[in-house]
C-alpha cells in the first residue's frame, strides 16, 4: 500500500470536489456538467441520425418517387412494411402505391429500407418524438404522414440529398410541375426552409409556454413533412388544389427502355401493361423476350439485374432462381416458372 | 436443518430475482446460504431469450445484421463485425484497407465504451452511488455521438456490411474521433484517481472470486476474465483478423484472477485501446469502404460452415454459420462470452459471502442480450 | 425551558402557574422540531443537488425555483400513497418502529445547544443524555425488521443492530477524552470550556482524532455511505424497512436523516466549538450570531457528510465490524492517554509533542496490524 492509510480515499475527496466545483464554471457541456434540460433544450442532432422512414416526394405529393416495387417490404427484417400497389379504375396496376403502411411499433430503425430502395424514395427521417397515447393503430404511419418533400429532406439531411439528387438519373413520371405549380409554402414553413440547412433544434425563442412548445414542435414536423395533402385514392376530384393529371397513360411513354439491341424494339417493357398483355406482345419472340416480358417491366433492380439482365440470366442457366421479381410478385413467378419448364431450363 | 458442530444452523435459499437492482439484465441466480456464506449457486438465465438464431433463419444474410446488434447491446459494432467476418470467411469477400482501419477504429472504441461501463456498474454494486457510473457515462456520451454522426444511431448501429462498411467516414467524423480519443487518458487518470487506490475498494475486491487459471482453461473463459486468471489469450494477438498485426499494442495478463485484477485489467486495457486507435487514427488509408463484388440484395453465400470469432470486449464472440447456398443461413449460430463467462459462476462465489456474489457478477461483466440472445 | 418558565412567571401578566409551565414545555420544542424539520427538509435538497453536481448533473430543479419545493413533493408523495402492512406482520410493532427512529433523534435536540443560552434543557449530564438516547433507535431498527415476518428483513435488521452497536463504543471512548477535557458532562458547559484562541477541542491532536472517530461513527450510527449497509441491503437482501410504505418509509428515512443532523449537531457541540465564534458575545445580537457560527459548522458537517456518500463505496458488514473493533476502538483507547500526556505534563508544547507522537505511532501501528495483509500491490505482465 502505498503513502499513508486513507491516501486513496482522500485522493477519492480530492476528485469529486473538482468535479463539483468544475460543475458549475463548465461552459456548454464541454467537460463537467452535461445535462441537456429536456424538452427546453434538445441535443443537436448529427445529420446522419436515423430514426424511423419517410417517403420522399419531389414538388408535390403526387410526384413521390416510390414506385411500390416492394424493394423495401421483402428486405425489411421484421416485416414492418405493408404496401398495397394502386390500380386505376380499369383494373391496370399504377406505379404508385395505394397503401403503405409502417408500424413504427415493429421498425427497429435499421435503415436496410433505405439502402436498398432503387429510387431513393425511402428515406430515414430524425424525428424520434413519435409516442403516442395507443399501442396499435396510433403507432401505424400510413401514406399520407409519411409522405415527406425533398425540400424537407434537404433540410435534414443536406449532404446525403444533395447526393441522391445528383445521382439519380432515371426519371419514371414526367414531372407534372409544368402541369400543376406546386403549392408554395407559407410563411413558418418559408422560414423554416431557409437556404442555409438547419437541424432540427429548439424551438423559437419567443415560444415560452409548454404547450407552445409542444405545438410547435408537433406543427414542425407536419408542416415541413406532409404539406397540404390530396392525394387521390379514388378518382374523385378532391377540390382544393390543381390536381396534376394522374399520371398512369403518362407512364406508358415515359418508360425509357433500357438499351436494347434486339431488332424490333421490346413493346411489352412497359410497367402500365398488364401481364396478359405483355406476354400477348412478346409471344413470338426469343425465351428470353418471353422471360422478360413475364417480368415487371420496372427495371428496379430488385433482383439484382435489371429486366433484360435478369431475363437473359434465367435463358442462359446462369441462374435459376425465379423468385426474384419483387414488384411481379406471384403472377411473374408463376409466369417464368411455366416458360422456364417448357423450356426444358427448371 | 444441517448440524455443524454444536449448533445448529439453517440453510437459506435466497432468489436473487430477475428484477435485480444491480443492471445486468433479467437474470436469477438461486443462491443457498449458511448464514452468510454461499454454499449453492444456480445461475438460472433465458428471460431475455428472443429466438435470435430462429429468426436468422427466416432472414436474408444481411436482414440479421441489424439483430446482431442487440446480442451484445453495449457493443453493437464489434458483433456486426463478427457476423460480417463470418460471412466475408464463407463468401470469399475480400474487404478493401480503409474499411479494415474503420472496423478497428470502431471495435476499439467498443472496447472503451464497453470496459468504461462495465467498471461504472461494477462500482455501482459495491456501493459508490452512482459517482464513477456517471463519470464513465459522461466520456461514454462521446463515443455514441460519435456513432451517430458516422452511422446514424447510437447503440444499434447496423454499421458493417458484407465486404466493408455501410458509410464512409469523412474528415470531420475522423476529426472529431481524434479529439474523443485525446480525451480519453486524462479521464482514466482522473478515474483510477478516484477509485482504484480507495482503501473501501481493495478491501472489497481483493481475493474476492478467484478464478483459478486451470478452471478458467476448462470452462473455455475468454476475454478480460481470463487474462485477469493469467491465461494470456488474446484472439486479436492469436489470429490477427482485420490489420491488428499492424499496430503496436499490449495485452495485460493478471496472475490472481480475483475481481480486482478484473477490474483492472480492464482499465489496462482502455489504455492499451486508446494506444490503437491513436495509431489507426494516424494511418488510416484512403480509398473504398466496401468490397466491389459485394451486394446488398439476392446475396449468396456459398454452400459451406465456418466459424469466425473476435475479440469482443466481453470475450471471443464467435458466429458458426451454416450455408447452403442460397440467401438465408441454414443454421446460425452464436457463442456469447458472456455465457460461456457465467458457467464458472458458482466455482467464484462458492465460500463468499452473498454481498460479495453481486460484485463478482459484477466482475463477469455480462449482457442478458448476448447470453440469452 | 426554564428561562422561559422564568421569564413568564416574572413578566407581570396574569398566568396562572400551569399556564406558563406549559408554554415552557411547548414553545422549545415548537421551536426546536420546526427549526429542524427544516433543516432538514432544506438538507435533502441540498444533498441531491450536491450529489448532483458531483457526478456532473443538475440535481432537481424542476419543483420550485431551483428545486426547492422537491422536499415537499416528496413529503407529499409518500404522504398519499397507500399503506401496506403485511398480513403476518405484528400490527403494533409494525407501528411503532418508525415513531421509535424519529423519537430519539428529535430528543437529543434537548441537550444541544443551537445558540447562546438556547437550549431547551440544560441538563447536567446532557452528554450522557444525548449518547444514550441516539442508541435507542436500534431498538426500532430491529423492531421492524422482526415485525415484517420476513426472513430477509430480520437479517437485515440484525446486521443493522449488529453495526450500531458496535460503532457504539468508540463513539463514547471518543467523547470520554472531550469530557476529561472539559470536566462536565453539561453540553453548554462543554461549549464554554472551548473558548479562548485555539480552544476547539478539533484543535487539538487528542481532539482531531477524537474528531474523525466520533464523526465516523456518527455516519456509521445512522447508516450513511460508506457504511450504508442496512439500507444498501435492499441490494442483496431486503432490508429491514422493505414492508414499509408511504408515509411510515417517510419517517424512516426522516428518522435516519435528522440523526445525521443531530449528531452532527453533537459533533459540533463537542468538537467545534459549539456556537462559538467571533462576535457571539454581542449584546443584543450575540445569539443569532452565535446561531449562524452553529449552523455554518452544522452545515460544514453535513458536508463532509454528503462529500463521503458522493465519493465511496460501502464496507461489507464484516470489514466494518473489523474496522469497529480493530482500528476505532483501539484507537480511541490510546487516545485517553494522549489526552492524559497532553494534560498533565508541566511544558505545554512538550505536552502536545508527547500525545501527537503517541497518536501517530498508534495510527501506524494499528494500521500495520490490520490492514497490511489485505491491500496489495498488484503487478501486471503484458504481453505483445
Amino acid at each position: 500500500m502505498n503513502g499513508f492509510p486513507g491516501k486513496g480515499l482522500l485522493e477519492g475527496l480530492a476528485v469529486t470536489a473538482k468535479n463539483f466545483i468544475g460543475s458549475y464554471f463548465d461552459d456548454n457541456r464541454k467537460e463537467r456538467l452535461f445535462t441537456y434540460q429536456y424538452p427546453e433544450e434538445r441535443m443537436p442532432l448529427p445529420e446522419n441520425s436515423r430514426t424511423f422512414p419517410f417517403l420522399v416526394y419531389d414538388g408535390t405529393p403526387d410526384q413521390l418517387r416510390c414506385t411500390a416495387c416492394k424493394v423495401c417490404e421483402t428486405e425489411c427484417p421484421p416485416q414492418c412494411i405493408y404496401i398495397v400497389r394502386d390500380s386505376d379504375p380499369n383494373g391496370k396496376p399504377l406505379q404508385r402505391p395505394k397503401v403503405f403502411d409502417i408500424d413504427i411499433s415493429v421498425c427497429m430503425q435499421c435503415g436496410i429500407c433505405a439502402e436498398v430502395c432503387p429510387f431513393d424514395a425511402i428515406k430515414m427521417d430524425c424525428d424520434f418524438e413519435r409516442s403516442q397515447h395507443g399501442r396499435f393503430e396510433e403507432l401505424v404511419a400510413h401514406l399520407p404522414s409519411l409522405l415527406k418533400s425533398n425540400d424537407y429532406y434537404h433540410h435534414i439531411k443536406p449532404t446525403e440529398a444533395d447526393r441522391v439528387d445528383a445521382t439519380r438519373k432515371r426519371v419514371k413520371k414526367p414531372s407534372p410541375a409544368a402541369a400543376a405549380p406546386a403549392p408554395t409554402p407559407g410563411p413558418a414553413v418559408a422560414a423554416v426552409l431557409s437556404p442555409t440547412p438547419l437541424k432540427p433544434m429548439s424551438p423559437p425563442a419567443d415560444i415560452l409556454t409548454e404547450d407552445e412548445k409542444r405545438a410547435w414542435l408537433k406543427g414542425y414536423q407536419s408542416i415541413l413533412g406532409t404539406g397540404p395533402i390530396v392525394w387521390p385514392l379514388t378518382t374523385k376530384k378532391i377540390a382544393t388544389t390543381p390536381q396534376p393529371p394522374t399520371p398512369a397513360p403518362a407512364a406508358a411513354a415515359v418508360a425509357t427502355p433500357p438499351a436494347s439491341s434486339l431488332a424490333g424494339g421490346e413493346p411489352w417493357h412497359d410497367s402500365g401493361l398488364d401481364l396478359a398483355k405483355r406476354m400477348e406482345l412478346a409471344k413470338d419472340r426469343s425465351l428470353a423476350d418471353r422471360l422478360m416480358a413475364a417480368m415487371a417491366q420496372l427495371d428496379c433492380q430488385a433482383c439484382g439485374y435489371d429486366c433484360r439482365g435478369y431475363a437473359n440470366a434465367l435463358a442462359a442457366g446462369v441462374t435459376r432462381d425465379v423468385t426474384l421479381c419483387a414488384p411481379g410478385e406471384d403472377e411473374t413467378k408463376n409466369t417464368l416458372e411455366t416458360l422456364l419448364k417448357e423450356a426444358g431450363k427448371l | 436443518m444441517s448440524g455443524s458442530g454444536l449448533i445448529q444452523t439453517q440453510r437459506l435459499e435466497v432468489s436473487l430475482g430477475p428484477q435485480h437492482p444491480s443492471t445486468h439484465g433479467v437474470f436469477r441466480m438461486d443462491v443457498v446460504l449458511d448464514g452468510e456464506y454461499v454454499v449453492k449457486l444456480k445461475p438460472v438465465m433465458g428471460y431475455l431469450h428472443r429466438n435470435h438464431e430462429q429468426i436468422a433463419e427466416k432472414l436474408t444474410w444481411l436482414g440479421s445484421m441489424p439483430y446482431t446488434d442487440r446480442l451484445d447491446y453495449f457493443c453493437s459494432m464489434t458483433n456486426n463485425w463478427a457476423y460480417a467476418l463470418a460471412v466475408e470467411k464463407l463468401a470469399g469477400l475480400k474487404v478493401p484497407e480503409r474499411a479494415e482501419y474503420i472496423r478497428v477504429i470502431m471495435a476499439e472504441l467498443t472496447r472503451l465504451l464497453n470496459h468504461s461501463c462495465a467498471i461504472g456498474f461494477l462500482l455501482s454494486d459495491c456501493g459508490a452511488w452512482f459517482t464513477p457510473v456517471l463519470y464513465a457515462l459522461r466520456e461514454r456520451e462521446r463515443i455514441l455521438d460519435f456513432f451517430e454522426t458516422v452511422s446514424g444511431a447510437r447503440m444499434m448501429c447496423n454499421y458493417m456490411r458484407f465486404g466493408g462498411v455501410r458509410v464512409d467516414l469523412d474528415e470531420t467524423a475522423l476529426a472529431m474521433a481524434r479529439r474523443l480519443v485525446a480525451r480519453w487518458p486524462s479521464f482514466l487518470d482522473e478515474f483510477e484517481k478516484l477509485i482504484t487506490g480507495n482503501e473501501v475498494l481493495l478491501a472489497r475486491m481483493q481475493r474476492v472470486g478467484i478464478l483459478p487459471r486451470e478452471l478458467a482453461i476448462n470452462a473455455s473463459i475468454s476475454g478480460p476474465m481470463a487474462r485477469a486468471s493469467g491465461v494470456a489469450y488474446d484472439v486479436r494477438k492469436v489470429d490477427k483478423y482485420g490489420v491488428y498485426d499492424r499496430f503496436e499494442f499490449r495485452v495485460p495478463v493478471g496472475e490472481t484472477g480475483d475481481t480486482y485484477d478484473r477490474y483492472m485489467i480492464r482499465i489496462l486495457e482502455m489504455r492499451e485501446s486508446v494506444k490503437i486507435l491513436q495509431q489507426a487514427l494516424r494511418d488510416i488509408p484512403g480509398g473504398p469502404v466496401i468490397a466491389p463484388e459485394a451486394r446488398l440484395r439476392g446475396f449468396k453465400v456459398p454452400a459451406g460452415d465456418g466459424y469466425a470469432r473476435i475479440e469482443a470486449p466481453k470475450g471471443e464472440l464467435g458466429f458458426y454459420l451454416v450455408s447452403e447456398g442460397g440467401t438465408k443461413p441454414y443454421r446460425y449460430h452464436v457463442r456469447p462470452p458472456s455465457f460461456i463467462n457465467l458457467t464458472v459462476l458458482e466455482d467464484m462465489c462458492l465460500g463468499h459471502k452473498i454481498a460479495d456474489a453481486i460484485i463478482i457478477l459484477g466482475s463477469v461483466d455480462i449482457v442478458l442480450g448476448e447470453v440469452d440472445r | 425551558m426554564d428561562a422561559i418558565f422564568q421569564l413568564l412567571q416574572n413578566s407581570g401578566a396574569p398566568m396562572p402557574e400551569w399556564l406558563a409551565l406549559a408554554l415552557a414545555i411547548l414553545l422549545p420544542i415548537v421551536i426546536v422540531m420546526g427549526l429542524f424539520l427544516t433543516v432538514f427538509a432544506f438538507l435533502t435538497w441540498v444533498e441531491r443537488k450536491a450529489l448532483g453536481r458531483i457526478q456532473n448533473r443538475r440535481g432537481p430543479n424542476r419543483v420550485g425555483p431551483v428545486g426547492l419545493f422537491q422536499p415537499v413533493a416528496d413529503g407529499l408523495k409518500l404522504l398519499i400513497k397507500e399503506d401496506i402492512v403485511p398480513g403476518a406482520a405484528d400490527r403494533v410493532v409494525h407501528f411503532l418502529a418508525p415513531v421509535l427512529v424519529v423519537v430519539p433523534a428529535f430528543l437529543v435536540l434537548t441537550v444541544v445547544p443551537v445558540a447562546k443560552g438556547f437550549v431547551p434543557v440544560d441538563l447536567n449530564i446532557g452528554v450522557l443524555f444525548a449518547l444514550a438516547v441516539s442508541t435507542a433507535s436500534v431498538l426500532a431498527v430491529f423492531m421492524a425488521g422482526w415485525a415484517s415476518r420476513n426472513k430477509f428483513s430480520l437479517l437485515g435488521a440484525m446486521r443493522g443492530v449488529a453495526q450500531v452497536v458496535s460503532y457504539e463504543v468508540p463513539m463514547v471512548l471518543a467523547a470520554v477524552v472531550v469530557l476529561m477535557a472539559a470536566g462536565t458532562l453539561s453540553s453548554i458547559g462543554i461549549v464554554e470550556a472551548q473558548r479562548g484562541w485555539c480552544g476547539w477541542f478539533v484543535c487539538k491532536p487528542w481532539g482531531l482524532v477524537a474528531f474523525v472517530i466520533f464523526q465516523t461513527c456518527a455516519m456509521a450510527e445512522v447508516a450513511r455511505t460508506p457504511f450504508d449497509l442496512p439500507e444498501a441491503e435492499s441490494e442483496i437482501v431486503a432490508g429491514y424497512h422493505t414492508e414499509y410504505s408511504g408515509f411510515k418509509f417517510a419517517l424512516f428515512q426522516m428518522g435516519e436523516y435528522v440523526a445525521a443532523i443531530t449528531m452532527g449537531g453533537v459533533t459540533v457541540t463537542l468538537f467545534l466549538g459549539g456556537y462559538l465564534g467571533p462576535g457571539c458575545d454581542l449584546p443584543r445580537i450575540g445569539w443569532l450570531v452565535s446561531a449562524g457560527w452553529f449552523f455554518a459548522k452544522l452545515g460544514l458537517v453535513v458536508v463532509i457528510n454528503i462529500w463521503a456518500r458522493g465519493t465511496w463505496p460501502r464496507v461489507r458488514v464484516d470489514q466494518l465490524l473489523a474496522f469497529a473493533w480493530k482500528v476505532l476502538l483501539p484507537l480511541s483507547l490510546i487516545n485517553i492517554p494522549a489526552m492524559a500526556l497532553w494534560y498533565f505534563l508541566p511544558n505545554r508544547l512538550i505536552g502536545w509533542i508527547a500525545s501527537a507522537a503517541l497518536l501517530a505511532v498508534a495510527l501506524v501501528g494499528l494500521t500495520r496490524l490490520n490492514a497490511g495483509r489485505a491491500f496489495e500491490k498488484r503487478s501486471y505482465r503484458f504481453i505483445s
